[in-house]
């Protein structure tokens, strides 16, 4: 890479470390990972010796205190070679955030220095049959009985289900007051009343585990709700607005592979007895997708910069604008990446395949493109308000 | 207190020796299985530029570094000159030791001699191209050596100096928290001087070899064969079968 983003030498160094890692322990397993389905506890277990777990979370808490800066750099650099296992750790942080962010120092203590060690991972529950794109219309419900919540109802698409240790749970507390109904809480794997349904099978990152899980009177002490009640919805938007610029990283880091990989195909193909990069189509190609890549890592690095300078509260445009604008240039380079190799793209030998298969999912979770857009088009109405 | 010696050259523009890595490897990994305060200390003789490969030894579990250089002294040292400087080191900034492990070559020169000519010239046992340290106790150790059909294994006294091949324990990934104390770890620093080596049996005057030129081999096609699989493989076993 030619562009110089003025990193930092520990950013480097971060960056460095993610790629041995990703070279030496992910590239020779991530196809048996994504044929198999399996979860890929082993390399859990490399990242954590190597310090990546925890890069985001404060030096007090066991973490390296590189913010969000630091998770998007070793996100990027994982999924270059695999978006699947990478996001282990992507929705490792995703599950965190509501307690970095809301957590009282208590539940900091008891839960992040084993997340930044790599001894547990985490899990982001919102999402139920009935509540996509609306979160709104979650219906798992949490009764008050004394110093205790009764949770009751099913979550699904959690990723990392039945693998993490700590879930962060978005639950109605009071069915009527709507939007100011939803609390946040932290259940622990072993709780009782708590158990997983069905694991999803999936067109990509099947390292990754996508699975349902199931509360049935499952009881919670009040301390481990996150914040105060009610609060559940800003502390999920927040929580999203902090963790939209890694899946924005997995994206590019999926684009950046397949970039790579298209580049050294198109050296050494050799059709009409020239190698094909030789032909200005491909050349064009390859010229917008490089383009495009580096854009997309420029607006991504920006954004992430103002967002862990704590300049301003109002970051959920930004987040939503690169979490878009990166996982559409995933798709589109992957695409092409595939067109480029031809039919030997199509198969599963050669690495675009599964970058193709894996992009897409950049564009659904955490907020759909749409979503995004809609997100995108409030804040512009919402700062033409103050200006005027 | 068990002092593990390691004894690493660095390479220019690759940084630490492919081999050297394994060395290592095999004495962190025997200072981590004894748990008795051992301490692994690594050695390397070069110019300044070779701090950088002590602080990789530092991150992937070295606990002292020594930077054996002198640009006046030292430069164009052979590798029975190398050998003297590092053993005179040893000797004299180590002092009693349990092991000495070297890697089985360097990747520039790889001649294979600076670890046994190190064990000679302390007056200890060696044994090359180890793959694995099968056991060791205060007294002895037992190891498995590459031989060309096989392996062998071989018992040895204590103190021993060991040359390492690419064995059974793949070097550690450096974690971020290791890299980032080695940066600020204290390197040592000896030249001649501080060493107080006799400076007639070091450098490139004190060196009975010097390297006159270096070049790279062309490789000169011999012959070449072509046409059906068939035919390829046949011509070129008569060819082979006529060549010995
Ligand atoms: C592999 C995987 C992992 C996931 N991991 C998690 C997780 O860890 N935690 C979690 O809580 N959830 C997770 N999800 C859920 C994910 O966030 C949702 O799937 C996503 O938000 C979309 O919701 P939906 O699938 O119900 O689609 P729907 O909301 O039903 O949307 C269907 C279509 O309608 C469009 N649409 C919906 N509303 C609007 C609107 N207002 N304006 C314009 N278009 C609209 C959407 O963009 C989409 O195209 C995961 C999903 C997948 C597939």
């Amino acid at each position: 890479m030619v562009m110089n983003y003025m990193l930092s030498e520990e950013e480097q160094l971060l960056i460095e470390t993610a790629k041995i890692v990703a070279n030496e322990k992910i590239k020779p397993v991530r196809q048996y990972y994504d044929k198999n389905e399996e979860f890929p506890w082993s390399i859990i277990n490399e990242l954590a010796k190597a310090d990546l777990c925890g890069v985001y979370i404060p030096e007090a808490y066991g973490g390296l205190g590189k913010g969000i800066m630091g998770l998007i750099l070793v996100v990027e650099e994982l999924c270059k070679i695999d978006a699947g296992i990478a996001l282990t750790l992507a929705a490792t942080a995703l599950g965190i955030l509501p307690i970095l962010l809301f957590g009282t120092s208590t539940q900091k203590k008891k839960y992040l220095p084993d997340i930044a060690a790599g001894k547990s991972i985490a899990a982001f529950c919102l999402t139920e049959a009935n509540a996509g794109s609306d979160v709104t219309a979650i219906n798992t419900t949490a009764i008050q009985d004394g110093d205790h919540y009764i949770i009751n109802g099913n979550k699904c698409f959690i990723t990392n289900g039945g693998e993490a240790q700590v879930y962060t749970v978005f639950v109605k507390t009071n069915t009527d007051k709507g939007l100011r109904g939803i609390s946040c809480f932290i259940i622990d794997k072993e709780t009782q009343g708590f158990a997983f349904g069905k694991k999803e099978h999936k067109m990509g990152i099947r390292a990754s585990s996508t699975r349902e899980l199931i509360f049935n009177n499952c009881k919670i002490h009040k301390d481990q709700m996150i914040g105060h009640i009610g609060a559940g919805l800003i502390i999920a938007q927040k929580t999203l607005n902090y963790s939209r610029p890694g899946v924005a990283a997995q994206a590019l880091g999926i684009a950046t592979g397949a970039l790579y990989e298209a580049i050294h195909y198109a050296k050494k193909r050799v059709q009409f007895g020239k190698s094909i990069i030789t032909f200005q189509a491909i050349q064009h190609m390859l010229a917008d997708m490089a383009t495009e890549v580096e854009a997309a890592r420029a607006f991504l690095y920006s954004c992430v910069r103002m967002i862990d300078a704590k300049i301003s509260k109002r970051i959920s445009k930004e987040s939503a604008m690169v979490k878009l604008f990166c996982s559409e240039v995933a798709m589109k380079v992957t695409l092409n990446a595939v067109q480029i190799l031809g039919g030997y793209g199509y198969l599963q030998d050669y690495n675009v395949e599964k970058m193709m298969r894996d992009a897409k999912i950049t564009t659904l979770y955490e907020g759909t493109s749409q979503i995004q857009r809609n997100e995108i088009a409030l804040g512009l109405i919402k700062e033409t308000v103050i200006n005027e | 207190m068990n002092k593990i010696v390691i004894c690493i050259k660095h390479i220019h523009n690759i940084g630490i020796n492919y081999f050297d890595l394994y060395a290592l490897e095999e004495g962190v990994q025997l200072k981590e299985q004894n748990q008795d305060n051992s301490k692994v200390i690594v050695f390397t003789m070069g110019p300044r530029g070779s701090e950088s490969t002590l602080r990789t030894a530092i991150s992937k579990g070295a606990d002292e570094a020594y930077l054996l250089t002198d640009d006046k002294f030292f430069k164009g040292s052979d590798t029975i000159a190398t050998s003297y400087i590092l053993a005179t080191a040893i000797k004299l900034l180590v002092g009693q030791y349990k092991i000495i492990i070297c890697g089985k070559k360097t990747y520039d020169s790889g001649t294979e001699q600076v670890g046994p000519a190190i064990a000679t010239m302390l007056n200890i046992p060696h044994v090359s191209y180890v793959r694995e340290i099968k056991s060791i106790n205060q007294r002895r150790l037992t190891v498995e050596r590459v031989v060309d059909d096989g392996y062998e294994t071989i018992r040895s006294s204590l103190p021993v100096l060991l040359t390492v091949t690419n064995g059974v324990h793949k070097p550690r990934i450096a974690s971020i928290k290791s890299k980032l104390l080695a940066r600020k770890a204290n390197i040592k620093i000896f030249n001649a001087y501080d060493l107080d080596i006799n400076t007639s049996k070091i450098g490139l005057y004190g060196s009975p070899t010097q390297v006159v030129s270096l070049y790279t081999k062309k490789k000169k096609l011999k012959k070449k064969f072509s046409g059906s699989a068939r035919y390829i493989v046949s011509s070129f076993i008569k060819q082979f079968n006529n060549s010995i």
